[in-house]
């Protein structure tokens, strides 16, 4: 019989998960003066979306884009989606200093002394050598594959708790609703943690599109991506206000092939007959714009059902010196071994054309948070996943916060909590000693969120009646799942655990979208195609009574009277 | 599947098995090369490839990660 040994640890301030985000949070925690422990399901020197470095940095630099751009910085984020005002100028007033933090630390954002603004941005648009007064675009093009080390550095050099292998799995509350601690496990020895903490700060990110639904073409690269909104489910089980679970983002990449630097390509995406596809119909590759139409996944959707399939990124032509450059940036976005495959199969960008889709809808449930990323529940913080600057951001925010707000916190007591303890325990020592074909494995599992996922609640193909059938198909997959699933070790354990969370997550999405009664963004269906501008709001569920419950939110708007 | 080790290059030294965000190398012994126990759940990250001081991993795209591409004529 396998049973778990528990571990009990205390801190002040606990980050759940690594990368840009957490890192930055268990920084800022600690120049607070908190003792801090961040507690990663993988290894912190090469987590979140930062694994390999990152390509592009967003950021406001006052210098350089003058006094007057911040408004358009501002106005940008808002317009591309729902987000409180109030956020939105965090991440534009605190990008800097995250930027300057980081040259510090050794990280390399500057490109032969400049910062090089290339990448996602739109002709008539300028700054490659970032000159003030002459840079409006709003990505520094950099790259470092050693920027998630380098952070990792800066946590450990202050002493922070580094816990890697451990997946984190639910949150304690005191009688009074405050937040006193977490409970989670270790993805390699059969040990269950109790951590005391008086305050938490979720970083877990997004939930990745490749866990809800398969990939288009019958077998997604792995099973197993990180990101399984492992802290959204904690957050709402203790109570906390989530949003957004009915919108999406739909990311392209190449067919088949890793899926990162779509901004870093300089060529043009066509289609069959040689024509570019969306705005701004670009004649020749710009190796300082890139192409934008690689954000638009609808114009690909658009010319497969026209007929006109399939899309190249065509980067024919371009000159040896830019392909050095688009190499460089490849570097720093975990495409070596992408480019060493086209090398050793002798493929160059000169004579060959690369087959551009549209991947897997990410969803982009977060948690409702205040200006201090502060959640609906006392000492709970959360860092919203939307590339690594604004995680940054959050991170040295909610850090502080934290930390600031642990000051003046007993030392938390989860010895109270011995009844939940002994019941997670008894449920996790359960699947573990489940033996036999009776029983299920946890790719099962995987696979049974992906049809449900697929079959009923694609975008743009959803109904109500589409969403409902889903919705009832998977409340009999967990009752089930909970029932027969084993793991003959921690690691397949820790992968039971994902998939139940992810059915959690499935369950929101589909009631979600189908509350939202209309068609807006990634956010499409059949049966409402048209936007409402009476639901210009956020959608946010919290748990009642065991069950979800809906209502809206109007987004915190700018103050345009107000002196900055 | 995706991580293939050079045994020869290998100098066990597990920061592949240290790093990798999925445990792709889980159980593997310390003092020898490491296994790939769960190679189907590799997503490319590329941690290990960077760690390696002695580039002694390849990452090989398997048979459904082939890139699709158009030579010209």
């Amino acid at each position: 019989m396998q049973s778990l040994l528990i571990e009990k640890l205390k801190t002040d301030v606990l980050v759940i998960g690594a990368g840009a985000g957490g890192m930055m949070a268990a920084i800022s925690a600690a120049d607070h003066g908190a003792d801090v422990m961040l507690c990663e399901k993988g290894n912190a020197r090469r987590s979140g979306g930062i694994t390999a470095g990152n390509d592009h940095f967003f950021c406001y630099i006052p210098e350089i884009h003058g006094k007057g751009a911040r408004e358009s910085f501002i106005h940008s984020i808002i317009t591309d989606s729902l987000i409180d005002a109030d956020i939105a100028c965090k991440y534009i007033d605190l990008s800097y200093d995250v930027l300057r933090k980081w040259e510090s630390w050794g990280i390399t954002l500057k490109t032969d002394g400049h910062y090089e603004f290339t990448g996602h941005g739109w002709p008539g648009s300028s700054g490659k050598m970032g000159e003030p007064g002459k840079t409006d675009r709003e990505y520094i093009h950099f790259s470092d594959a050693e920027l998630c080390p380098k952070l990792e550095r800066q946590v450990r050099q202050r002493g922070v708790s580094v816990m890697n292998r451990i997946m984190m799995t639910r949150l304690l509350k005191n009688p009074d609703g405050a937040i006193i601690g977490a409970i989670g496990i270790s993805t390699r020895e059969p040990i269950l943690f109790v951590i005391g903490a008086k305050s938490v700060v979720l970083n877990t990110g997004a939930v990745s599109g490749t866990r809800l639904y398969p990939s288009t073409y019958l077998k997604s690269y792995s099973m197993a991506e990180p990101g399984t909104g492992d802290g959204d489910v904690m957050a709402f089980k203790a109570g906390a206000a989530l949003q957004n679970a009915e919108f999406c983002y739909r990311q392209t990449g190449l067919r088949f092939g890793p899926w990162a630097g779509r901004g870093t390509w300089v060529g043009v995406l066509r289609d069959a007959d040689g024509k570019p596809i969306a705005p701004p119909y670009l004649s020749a590759p710009d190796p300082e714009i890139g192409d934008p139409a690689v954000e638009n996944p609808d114009a690909i959707d658009h010319v497969w059902t026209a007929g006109k399939g399939p899309v190249w990124m065509d980067a024919r032509g371009i000159s040896r010196e830019n392909e050095k450059y688009m190499r460089w940036g490849f570097e720093s976005e975990a495409l070596q071994p992408f480019l060493n495959w086209i090398d050793s199969e002798n493929i160059d960008f000169g004579t060959n054309r690369f087959e551009f889709t549209v991947f897997q809808p990410r969803t982009n449930i977060q948690m409702r948070i205040d200006a201090n990323f502060q959640t609906s529940v006392t000492g709970l913080y959360a860092i919203l996943r939307s590339g690594i600057s604004r995680s940054a951001v959050g991170g040295l925010v909610s850090g502080k916060a934290a930390a600031l707000y642990s000051q003046d916190i007993e030392s938390p007591a989860t010895d109270d909590f011995q009844a939940t303890i002994q019941e997670t325990k008894q449920s996790y020592e359960d699947m573990l000693n489940r033996k036999g074909e009776r029983y299920a494995e946890w790719r099962e599992a995987q696979w049974a969120i992906w049809q449900i996922m697929h079959c009923y609640a694609l975008p743009p193909k959803r109904t109500e009646n589409s969403l409902m059938a889903g919705y009832n198909q998977l409340l009999r997959l967990r009752d089930r799942s909970h029932k027969i699933l084993k793991a003959r070790n921690q690691h397949e354990l820790y992968h039971c655990l994902e998939v139940l969370n992810l059915m959690d997550i499935s369950e929101l999405v589909l009631l979600a979208v189908n509350e939202r009664k209309e068609s807006r963004s990634q956010a499409r269906r059949l049966d409402y195609p048209f936007t409402n501008p009476m639901l210009d709001k956020f959608l946010v569920v919290m748990k009642k009574q065991g069950k979800p419950v809906f209502s809206w939110e109007s987004p915190k708007r700018l103050d345009l009277s107000a002196n900055e | 599947m995706p991580p293939v080790i050079n045994n020869d290059k290998c100098i066990k030294c597990g920061n592949c098995v240290d790093v990798c965000p999925v445990d792709v190398y889980f159980d593997s012994d310390p003092d020898e090369t490491p296994v790939v126990t769960y190679g189907e759940d590799c997503y490319f990250c590329a941690s290990c490839f960077l760690e390696c001081p002695t580039e002694a991993i390849f990452l090989r795209f398997p048979l459904y990660g082939q890139p699709s591409y158009l030579p010209d004529l």
